[in-house]
C-alpha cells in the first residue's frame, strides 16, 4: 500500500475528514492511471491512497475507513466485484461508498455487486472528478438522515 | 446505498464508444464514421502527401468544448513553417488558435533530452490540459535520436500506456513507409493506421489514401483517391457494389432508343435500368446515338446525365443542333452535359461526379461518351474495372437505363475478346462498323441482350441529319 503525503488517518468516518479531505482508497494496478487518479483527485482536494489488489484493499479499507473506494475489477487476490460485496455485507464499512471503475463494460453486474456508481475508462478527469463530487453528496445525505452510522 | 446508482448518468459509454469527426465527410464515410474516440493511430506517409493537411483539418473542425486538442511538433518539421502553411487553408480559423487548438513545440527539448521530453510533455500536456485530441508531427522523428529497439520499445510502451489512460484520442504522423510496419513498435499498438501515398503519373501525381487498420471497427477497404485543395483533402470514396443488388425480374419496363429501327430489333428497346454497350470505330456513329438516345428521354420528360470526355461543351451543342434539337432548351427540359477533359481526367473523381448525380433519384438516362478515356486516365486497369461495375450495379438498382460507348479499331470477333471486360458488366453488347472499303456502308449487330430476344443479324444503318436509323 502506498500512501500519500497528504492523508491525515482516522478512525473515524464522516464526509469530510482527514483534516477537511475526503479520503478516497483507490484499488488499481495500472501505473499510468494510478498516476492520474491520483494528480486529478488531489488536484479536486481529496486525499488519495492505493492499493493494487483487492484483498489488501479490504485490509486498507477497515483500516482507513475511506468515505469511497475506486475500484477497477481486474485486480488480483479478489477481485473488483467480490470487493464491492465484502465491503457492502459489512457491517464496519457501511458508510463507504464503492464506484467501480472499469476498463470492463460490466455495469449491470457492479449494480448487482453493490456498487453505487460505475464509470468505464479510460479516465477522464472532469467525469471522475464530478462523480466522485457526487458519491459524497448522497453519501452526506444519507448519513445526515441516518440511513448509515 | 445502491438505491443511489450513478452509473446511468455518468458511465462515460457513450463517450467510449464515440467519433472523432475527421473534418471531411468522405474521410468519415470511408473510416466507417471517423476514428474511434480514445483510440491511438498512425498517419503515415511520404513527405508532401498531406498528413499535416489531413491532421489540421481534423484538429480545427473539432475545436470548441470544453477541451483543447494539442498539437506536438517534435523534429523534422519547425513550428512555425506546421503554422505558417496551416494558415493558408480555408479550415484555418485564427479564432481557435492558442484557445481551442494548443501547439507545442518540442524540438529543442527533444534534442536536448532524448526521448524522455516527450514523455514529459505528454504527461504535463494530459494533467494540465485535459486535451481530447493529441497529434504529435512527426513521431518517427523520434527513431532518428538514436535510440536503441528496446529503449524504443520501452518507451512506446510507455507512452502506449499513458495514452490508453487518458480520454484521450492520439494521432502519431510520421513519415513511415511499408517496411516500417514491420519494423517499428507504434505500429503494434496502434489502434489504427492510416497510410497517405502519392504515385506518379506521365502528367500529374495521382493521392491516395487507405486504411491500413482500424480495431473495433469496419471501413472500406482500398484505395480512395484525393487531391490537396484549398479546403483540405478532397477526397473520393472507392465505390463499391450496392448491398441490395439489382433485380432483374421488377425491370420489365423498356425504354425507345430514339433511333428508328434500333427498338424492334432489341425486343423492344432496352430495358428500364440496363446498360447497353456500343461498341464502334471512330465515325461508325457511337457519339450520334448515345446523343438520339439521351434526346428521346428529354422528348419524354425524363432528366438525363450525358457525360464526355471528348468533344467540349461548344462541341456538344453543335451535334446536338444538328440532330434538330435547341441545344440550350434541350438543357432547360433535363439534359445535363458533363464534360471532363480527358487530359485533367481522373477515374475517381469523374466516377463520384456521376455518383453524386445519379443518387438525386431524378436521372433516368445515363449516357457515357467513351469509357476507354477513362480506361486510358486509369493508372490500374482493375481499378478502372471495378469501379465500372460498381457503377453500373448502382445505376441498376436505381433504375437508370444507361448507354456507354467504347472506340475499337478491331473487327467483330476481336472486339468480343479485347473488351470482355466491358462487355460482361453490360446487358447488351452492340457492334457498330463501317467497311474500310466502303466507308459510306455502315452496320450494326447486336450481339448480346440479357433476358431479352434480340435480332442478331448484320443490319444496314444510314446516318443523315435527323441521326442513326437502323434497316
Amino acid at each position: 500500500m502506498s500512501s500519500s503525503s497528504e492523508v491525515p488517518l482516522s478512525q473515524d468516518p464522516p464526509v469530510a475528514n482527514r483534516a477537511g479531505k475526503a479520503l478516497i482508497l483507490v484499488v488499481e494496478r495500472d501505473p499510468h492511471i494510478r498516476d492520474l487518479e491520483s494528480y486529478f483527485l488531489n488536484e479536486a482536494g481529496f486525499a488519495v491512497e492505493f492499493t493494487t489488489d483487492g484483498e489488501s484493499a479490504l485490509a486498507a479499507a477497515h483500516t482507513l475507513q475511506p468515505d469511497i473506494i475506486i475500484t477497477e475489477v481486474l485486480v488480483p487476490k479478489l477481485d473488483g466485484l467480490a470487493l464491492c460485496r465484502s465491503v457492502k455485507a459489512d457491517p464496519d464499512l457501511r458508510s463507504t461508498v464503492v464506484l467501480v471503475f472499469s476498463i470492463l463494460a460490466v455495469q449491470s453486474r457492479a449494480r448487482e455487486a453493490g456498487a453505487d456508481a460505475f464509470l468505464l475508462k479510460p479516465l477522464a478527469s472532469k467525469r471522475l472528478v464530478d462523480t466522485v463530487r457526487e458519491l459524497l453528496l448522497i453519501r452526506s445525505r444519507l448519513v445526515n438522515r441516518g440511513d448509515v452510522e | 446505498m445502491s438505491e443511489n446508482w450513478t452509473g446511468e448518468i455518468s458511465t462515460g459509454e457513450a463517450a467510449v464508444f464515440a467519433r472523432i469527426a475527421t473534418g471531411n465527410p468522405q474521410a468519415d464515410e470511408i473510416l466507417g464514421g471517423g476514428f474511434p474516440a480514445n483510440s491511438i493511430n498512425i498517419v503515415m506517409g511520404q513527405p508532401g502527401t498531406g498528413k499535416t493537411i489531413f491532421a489540421e483539418q481534423m484538429l480545427f473542425h473539432s475545436a470548441g468544448g470544453p477541451r483543447q486538442s494539442v498539437y506536438v511538433t517534435t523534429l523534422s518539421e519547425p513550428m512555425s513553417k506546421v503554422l505558417s502553411y496551416v494558415q493558408r487553408f480555408d479550415f484555418f480559423d485564427p479564432d481557435r488558435f492558442g484557445g481551442d487548438i494548443h501547439y507545442e513545440d518540442l524540438g529543442a527539448d527533444l534534442a536536448e533530452q532524448g526521448p524522455e521530453a516527450l514523455i514529459s510533455c505528454l504527461d504535463e500536456t494530459i494533467k494540465t490540459r485535459s486535451p481530447k485530441i493529441i497529434v504529435i508531427d512527426s513521431f518517427r522523428a523520434i527513431h532518428d535520436l538514436s535510440v536503441s529497439n528496446d529503449d524504443m520499445r520501452r518507451l512506446i510502451s510507455r507512452i502506449a500506456g499513458l495514452l490508453s489512460a487518458y480520454e484521450v484520442t492520439a494521432f502519431l504522423l510520421g513519415e513511415y513507409t511499408q517496411d516500417d510496419i514491420r519494423r517499428y513498435p507504434e505500429f503494434a499498438i496502434a489502434d489504427g493506421i492510416v497510410e497517405l501515398a502519392r504515385q506518379p503519373q506521365t502528367t500529374r501525381d495521382e493521392r491516395f489514401l487507405r486504411v491500413l487498420k482500424l480495431r473495433g471497427s469496419s471501413y472500406r477497404e482500398g484505395q480512395h483517391a484525393f487531391r490537396i485543395t484549398s479546403g483540405g483533402l478532397d477526397l473520393y470514396p472507392r465505390l463499391v457494389a450496392p448491398r441490395v443488388p439489382e433485380s432483374y425480374d421488377s425491370l420489365s419496363t423498356r425504354l425507345a432508343t430514339g433511333v428508328p429501327g434500333l427498338d424492334e430489333r432489341m425486343g423492344g428497346g432496352p430495358f428500364a435500368g440496363s446498360t447497353t454497350l456500343i461498341v464502334g470505330m471512330t465515325g461508325s456513329g457511337k457519339t450520334t446515338l448515345g446523343l438520339q438516345f439521351a434526346l428521346e428521354g428529354v422528348k419524354r420528360g425524363e432528366e438525363v446525365l450525358f457525360i464526355n470526355f471528348q468533344e467540349n461543351p461548344a462541341q456538344l451543342r453543335r451535334a446536338i443542333a444538328s440532330l434538330g434539337f435547341d441545344p440550350e432548351a434541350a438543357q432547360a427540359s433535363g439534359l445535363k452535359l458533363l464534360y471532363a477533359s480527358p487530359v485533367e481526367l481522373q477515374i475517381d473523381s469523374i466516377v463520384v461526379q456521376i455518383f453524386d448525380a445519379i443518387k438525386s433519384g431524378s436521372i433516368r438516362r445515363l449516357v457515357i461518351d467513351a469509357v476507354g478515356d477513362l480506361s486510358h486516365a486509369a493508372s490500374d486497369p482493375q481499378r478502372l474495372h471495378d469501379y465500372l461495375y460498381s457503377l453500373i450495379q448502382h445505376l441498376a438498382v436505381r433504375g437508370v437505363t444507361t448507354v456507354l460507348t467504347l472506340e475499337s479499331w478491331e473487327g467483330f470477333t476481336s472486339q468480343v475478346e479485347h473488351h470482355q471486360q466491358f462487355s460482361y458488366m453490360s446487358d447488351n453488347l452492340i457492334f457498330l462498323a463501317w467497311r474500310a472499303e466502303n466507308p459510306d456502308r455502315r452496320t450494326m449487330r447486336i450481339v448480346k441482350m440479357r433476358g431479352s430476344t434480340h435480332d442478331a443479324a448484320v443490319r444496314p444503318v444510314d446516318i443523315d441529319a435527323k441521326g442513326l436509323r437502323v434497316s
